[in-house]
């Protein structure tokens, strides 16, 4: 409770901070309005301009970014039927629906309150819950750290592609790369090639501007004439107290959800939209109200997406574990830095973390006004032409990868990772794998060795711990029900 | 069969076994470690299985069950990666105040956007932002290019 007052007053004499706050929410809802520019986009292009600030004041730039990307693609979803962001799909569903019948306005304000509603409930659980899972995280030693980050690999390189062969070789190919530098353990430089740029590593902040915002702009390239513009009226947003009402049990379902999806790694803002739209629709008494224009339907997908947001800074923050693509370049952004995510920074940086909470949803009620007041002049945004979008974006990366170190070697690296998620993209391998990969790999290995250092070469000590060998088991069986799911759907068929 | 699941899948075999002969030479210290060269090892073999795995559904799936990723433009594909690539060169060599305007100016108006007012405004706003937020807010230096060092 003194942690959080101090973090209030911290905040409110931080008037430096507030601002890049409202900056941060006004870029992410424009970048999430964007159809093709997503949440991890903006975070990564804006990342390298928090490289000089203060920590409390860069951090709450991203997190306006962060909450503002998933938010902003509602309205694009609701107006013009193009989900900006892959979340707001679900959106799209009833929002476009309720916007031909002329009830566009009602529902950017039912999207706003419940994204609204659904991200500040998520960071007052983050609030509660990560002190709590920190002090028991604390107690990790090597071999529970080693299995965790396995657990996160695992589960990442299944669900996060259309295929599950390729998702895991996104993640090993990102695993064999994290390997590249100086080993863990002895030190002994490892495929440097005499290169004296990697010794410490694959610059990952350039990897990742290059994987989700070049291929992005490279993307854009074949789409350029499409052209778009808004036709709808916007009426009245704010709705009125009972058909706000109304939506209440709606909205904390979903943000119950959404927390608890957001929670899980892997599982990112779009599952937890999708899973709340169905639980909606299934708690529903008029279930055929659902996809023809149902407020419901609205409030339950942005209030699980958006409380998604604090599900997955759980992991992040507490365990050092990125869940999705968003919540890596965060944790690019904390060690930009000097601030390492894990179970010590509570204790070492309790202060600020607190300051950020409090931060946090300062972001959430601005984002809130200004969806309110201004999400018909947001919605503009679309009738910018791709012509003039791409090639500021290729600026940014550019600029971006070389500011990190000063180094040109930065913007090649980046460059190729730009043409290699292009192509990625195209032949349906998942990039986000590889970039966790490249996070989790150095800290599984290290791990591992010190784990055996431990138990003095036994590899007992990974099954006769309780964490580990429950975490092992989990990655197992993610690992291998996909495998069993298409073989025994292969007999079935063979049967018939 | 997809041409390219099989292309992919070959040369990351290529890699990975280029990787595992790299690291049959790394050093390892005490009874305790596995050693520098026991990880990359690993996932080396494991990418081997994996690419395999990968090469031999790509010939088991029907003809016709996916279709074939559409005709691109590729044209334009190809213009904006060349764009790029001059343009990163071009900072290289001369700096980003020369780049940036030049390769703006050129990428909007080579991709069909004719309205010289605003293509030139963003130009200018582009530039100035990037001056204004790098070099004087956070005080990071831009390339100034080899040429003028």
């Amino acid at each position: 409770m003194e942690m959080l007052l101090s973090g209030l007053s911290n905040i409110a004499t931080d008037p430096f901070a507030l601002i890049l706050s409202v900056v941060g929410v006004a870029v992410g809802i424009i970048v999430g309005a964007l159809p093709g520019l997503t949440a991890t986009m903006g975070v990564a292009l804006i990342l390298p301009m928090t490289f000089g600030m203060e920590p409390v004041a860069g951090l709450l730039l991203l997190s306006g970014v962060y909450f503002g990307g998933v938010y902003g693609g509602s309205i694009t979803a609701i107006l013009l039927k193009t989900p900006g962001t892959p979340a707001a799909a679900a959106t799209a569903i009833d929002g476009y629906a309720l916007a031909q019948k002329g009830l566009a306005g009602k529902a950017l304000g039912a999207a706003t309150l419940s994204s609204f509603t659904g991200g500040t409930i998520s960071i007052l659980i983050l609030m509660f819950l990560s002190p709590v899972l920190a002090n028991i995280a604390l107690e990790f030693s090597a071999p529970e750290t080693f299995a965790l980050a396995v657990f996160g690999l695992s589960i990442i390189a299944s669900i996060s592609g259309k295929s599950l062969v390729k998702g895991l070789i996104a993640g090993m190919v990102g695993l064999l790369m994290a390997t590249i530098g100086l080993d863990p353990i002895l030190g002994f430089p490892r495929f440097t090639g005499g290169i004296e740029q990697i010794l410490n590593g694959v610059p990952f902040i350039p990897i990742m501007i290059g994987l989700f915002a070049a291929s992005e702009a490279f993307k854009s390239l074949s789409e350029m004439n499409a052209k778009e513009k808004v036709k709808v009226k916007i009426e009245k947003i704010l709705p009125s107290w009972p058909e706000f009402r109304n939506l209440i049990p709606t909205i904390l379902r979903s943000t119950g959800l959404g927390t608890f999806i957001g929670i899980i790694p892997g599982a990112g803002a779009d599952i937890a939209a999708f899973v709340s739209y169905n639980e909606a629709k299934r708690f529903s008494k008029d279930k055929e109200r659902f996809g023809k224009g149902e407020m419901k339907g609205v409030a339950a997908c942005e209030a699980g997406a958006n409380a998604c947001t604090g599900g997955a800074l759980v992991p992040l923050l507490t365990l050092g574990i990125p869940g999705d693509a968003v919540t890596a370049v965060m944790l690019g952004a904390l060690m930009v830095q000097g601030l390492q995510p894990g179970p010590q920074l509570f204790s070492n940086n309790g202060d600020l973390v607190y300051t950020l909470f409090i931060g946090m949803i300062i972001c959430y009620i601005i984002m809130c006004l200004m969806g309110l007041l201004a999400s018909r002049y947001f919605a503009k945004v679309v009738e910018i032409p791709k012509q003039i979008l791409t090639p500021i974006i290729l600026v940014l990366c550019m600029v971006g990868s070389y500011a990190i170190n000063n180094s040109f070697f930065d913007v090649v690296i980046m460059a190729a990772a730009g043409v290699v998620g292009y192509f990625m993209q195209k032949y349906d391998f998942p990039a986000s794998p590889i970039v966790l990969a490249l996070i989790l790999g150095p800290m599984a290995e290290g791990q591992f060795r010190r784990s055996l250092a431990l138990s003095s070469g036994s590899y007992d000590i990974f099954y006769t711990r309780p964490i580990p060998l429950v975490l092992l088991l989990l990655s197992a069986i993610t690992l291998l029900t996909p495998i069993v799911k298409a073989f025994w759907q292969q007999r079935k068929t063979a049967r018939r | 069969m997809k041409k390219v699941d099989v292309f992919v899948g070959l040369a990351l075999i290529i890699l990975s076994v280029a990787a595992w002969i790299t690291a049959s030479d790394f050093p390892a210290v005490g009874d305790t470690d596995v050693g520098a060269g026991f990880f990359p090892k690993m996932i080396a073999s494991v990418l081997i299985l994996l690419s395999l795995v990968m090469i031999f559904s790509s010939f088991r799936r029907q003809p016709g069950n996916e279709p074939e990723t559409g005709a691109i433009p590729w044209s334009k594909t190809i213009l904006g990666f060349i764009l790029t690539f001059l343009y990163l060169a071009l900072v290289y060599f001369g700096g980003f105040y020369i780049s940036t305007p030049l390769f703006m100016i050129c990428f909007i108006w080579l991709f069909g956007y004719r309205k010289t007012i605003p293509a030139v405004a963003v130009t200018v706003v582009v530039t100035l932002f990037v001056y204004l937020v790098f070099e004087k807010v956070l005080q990071v230096p831009l390339p100034a290019g080899v040429f003028f060092e």
